[in-house]
């Protein structure tokens, strides 16, 4: 933050800068605001005309309603959520850790061509890659009850394999991971290999610890986008016991519309843990998001 | 960004090539270094690259869940004929559906972008001015990136709601007139002038294709500035405050006010910045699914079809959906609609490129 002694300007006085700010905070801060309340009203209140902002009673019944009337209770697609998140984000991490390290440190014939190849396929664009990976997922070889030539059976489709395989190898978590390996100081290498250290053991015991807030960064935004997720598993699934929670959230749409208190409940109980994590985390986070900007 | 190992005018014979290489493995890692690639690049090939080809092949095909029959460029004739230009139940021509698709994904990020990035700047700026509680400021308009999702866009929906929403609760209590948004296909630019007392006929004159973003359509855009906000402010706050110190000091000095820092110093310093805003900003909105998808999808008249009220918010992305997953048969031209997609965000990314890289040589 900027210290405090530089004198204020005339025109640009602190009081309406505040106001500003302020105001537009409130503006934005709004909808989350009108979800909780709205989350504590009744039927009745809720589809009151003109709505009153604080609820009459404050009644939790929503939240257990809104728990329990989905086909799959709604903890069950938290449940499912929370395994493709972590799963997919997790893996995704290893695989692009061990790629990044190799296309920063290592030398290996073909890098530069194949990191060009990595760097690529970030021009495609999620639309074309739709269609395609569906029929990749259901035609997949050996899987599903599939052949060898990828008929028969549904392949991964319907399956957790099926939601998170696609994304495992993000080539902009590779690019900045690769990034952040690059800034370790050379001579620690060089250091390294006069000790005989293996190229692996380097990795684990210099290179990750070193590059720790990029390797976070990149984790905490696997998390968020798996979480938030709509289309991919939306296409992908049809069993209610395996959706994400944001497919399971179209479903209140539908069925609940009348019952907007039981709605905003269940909103609440979805956004709350990605905006745990966000407060947790928060630094990393907002750094994460500048330093894209300033690279790009 | 182009290596710099590679030798510029090599076509060395084969086997020399491959002396180089087997020498090159001989250093330090050798082949060892491929084996840590090659999971990344398995999923990469298999579900990065290659869906490029095959959905190429399936936009040769009327493909249902498998191939039915090979139809050669037929999906490509209908996107590119009648998908511009067809007749209506009276025979008339008027616009196919890709020519309206077109026309509201430009709405749409014609609608996001620009304000997005305007509002963002001016709250980065304001925010920059050293005030206390830049932190917690910064924390609430950063937020609703990080929620947006299904469950934040209901909220939105239920806002605007056309009969007990509070959007119109607190326009009615300011005296102005309340709307059905979401519900309401009219185009959004005459029921405003309309309002300020534009005659009927005057609006008719205008073309239908033209008429700008539906009432619906606005809702839809209202939501994405919300969602896309708090990332293009952290961007250019964390921008501002890269800037040296002493060129603001020297602005100051030479007498400049605030508004005139941020014209002269600023706003060019940070050219670069609002680029990379511009570009990043348009790709998403090009690509956006979830808000349109939550939004109008249980607004239609009994059909609960995205896309709503009478495709005024059938962007490209949810047009391609629907052929993919609400109609029978049409996989193919979905696969063709979708590959116009990419090829038209891929130009649009390169004449931004060449346009906004232009203007800040000249600045």
């Amino acid at each position: 933050m900027t210290a405090g002694t530089t004198p204020r300007r005339p025109g640009l006085s602190a009081a309406a800068l505040y106001a500003v700010l302020i105001g537009g905070a409130l503006v934005v801060a709004f909808p989350f605001l009108w979800m909780v309340l709205t989350s504590f009203k009744s039927v009745q209140e809720s589809n009151a005309y003109p709505p009153s902002l604080l609820p009459e009673v404050w009644r939790g019944q929503n939240y257990t309603d809104a728990w329990f009337t989905p086909p799959s209770t709604l903890g069950r697609y938290l449940l499912n959520s929370a395994v493709i998140a972590i799963a997919g984000t997790g893996i995704q991490v290893v695989i692009a850790t061990l790629a990044a390290y190799a296309f920063a440190r290592l030398r290996f014939p073909g890098r530069n061509a194949l990191f060009l190849l990595v760097l690529a396929t970030t021009m495609v664009p999620d639309e074309v890659r739709l269609i395609p990976n569906f029929m990749t997922i259901r035609g997949f070889p050996l899987a599903g009850g599939n052949d060898l030539t990828g008929s028969g059976g549904s392949g991964f489709y319907d399956t957790y394999a099926g939601i998170i395989l696609p994304g495992l190898a993000g080539a902009f978590t590779i690019f900045l991971l690769r990034q952040a390996f690059r800034q370790v100081p050379g001579d620690l290498w060089e250091a390294a290999q006069l000790d005989g250290a293996s190229s692996l053991r380097f990795l684990l015991g210099v290179m990750i610890p070193l590059a720790l807030p990029a390797l976070l960064t990149v984790t905490i935004f696997g998390l968020v986008a798996r979480w938030n997720a709509l289309l991919w598993p939306l296409l992908i699934t049809r069993s209610e016991s395996l959706r994400p929670v944001q497919v399971a959230m179209t479903f209140y749409q539908t069925e609940f519309v009348t019952d907007h208190g039981q709605m905003m409940a269940a909103s609440v109980m979805v956004t709350l843990p990605i905006v745990v994590l966000y407060v947790l985390v928060q630094r990393q986070f907002i750094e994460g998001v500048a330093g894209t900007g300033i690279k790009g | 960004m182009a290596s710099a190992t590679a030798s510029p005018n090599a076509s060395p014979p084969l086997r020399g090539r491959v002396d180089r290489w087997r020498r090159a493995a001989r250093r330090t890692s050798g082949w060892g270094g491929l084996l840590y690639v090659v999971p990344a690049l398995a999923i990469l090939l298999l579900f990065e690259i290659w869906p490029l080809l095959f959905g190429i092949w399936i936009s040769l095909w009327r493909w249902d869940i498998g191939p039915i029959r090979f139809i050669g460029l037929e999906n490509y004739t209908r996107l590119f004929g009648e998908g511009f230009v067809t007749s209506d139940f009276r025979g008339d021509r008027v616009a196919g559906d890709v020519a309206n698709s077109l026309a509201v994904t430009f709405y749409y990020v014609l609608g996001t972008v620009p304000v997005t990035l305007f509002l963002a700047f001016g709250i980065a700026y304001l925010l920059f001015q050293g005030i206390a509680g830049q932190g917690a400021l910064r924390t609430i308009y950063f937020l609703p990136y990080v929620t947006s999702s299904v469950a934040v866009a209901l909220v939105f929906a239920w806002m605007f709601n056309s009969q007990v929403g509070v959007v119109n609760a607190i326009l009615e209590r300011m005296g102005l007139p309340t709307s059905t948004w979401l519900r309401d296909p009219r185009p959004a630019a005459e029921q405003l002038l309309g309002g300020l007392g534009v005659s009927q006929s005057a609006l008719d004159a205008w073309p239908d294709l033209a008429a700008g973003p539906s009432v619906a359509l606005v809702v839809v855009i209202i939501f994405s500035i919300w969602t896309a906000l708090g990332y293009s402010v952290v961007v250019y706050l964390a921008g501002m405050t890269a800037i040296p110190r002493d060129l603001r000091d020297a602005a100051r000095v030479d007498g400049a006010g605030p508004w005139q820092a941020m014209r002269s110093v600023v706003w060019p310093l940070l050219a670069p910045t609002t680029i990379f805003l511009v570009i990043f900003n348009t790709i998403t909105a090009f690509q956006a699914f979830t808000p349109i998808y939550t939004l109008t999808r249980n607004v239609g008249m009994g059909r609960a079809e995205a896309g709503g009220p009478l495709d005024s918010t059938l962007t490209i992305t949810v047009f391609i959906f629907r052929n993919f997953y609400e109609k029978a048969n049409s996989v193919g031209f979905a696969a063709a609609l979708s590959l116009f997609l990419f090829l038209l965000m891929l130009g649009l990314t390169l004449a931004q490129f060449r346009l906004l890289g232009l203007s800040t040589d000249e600045s």
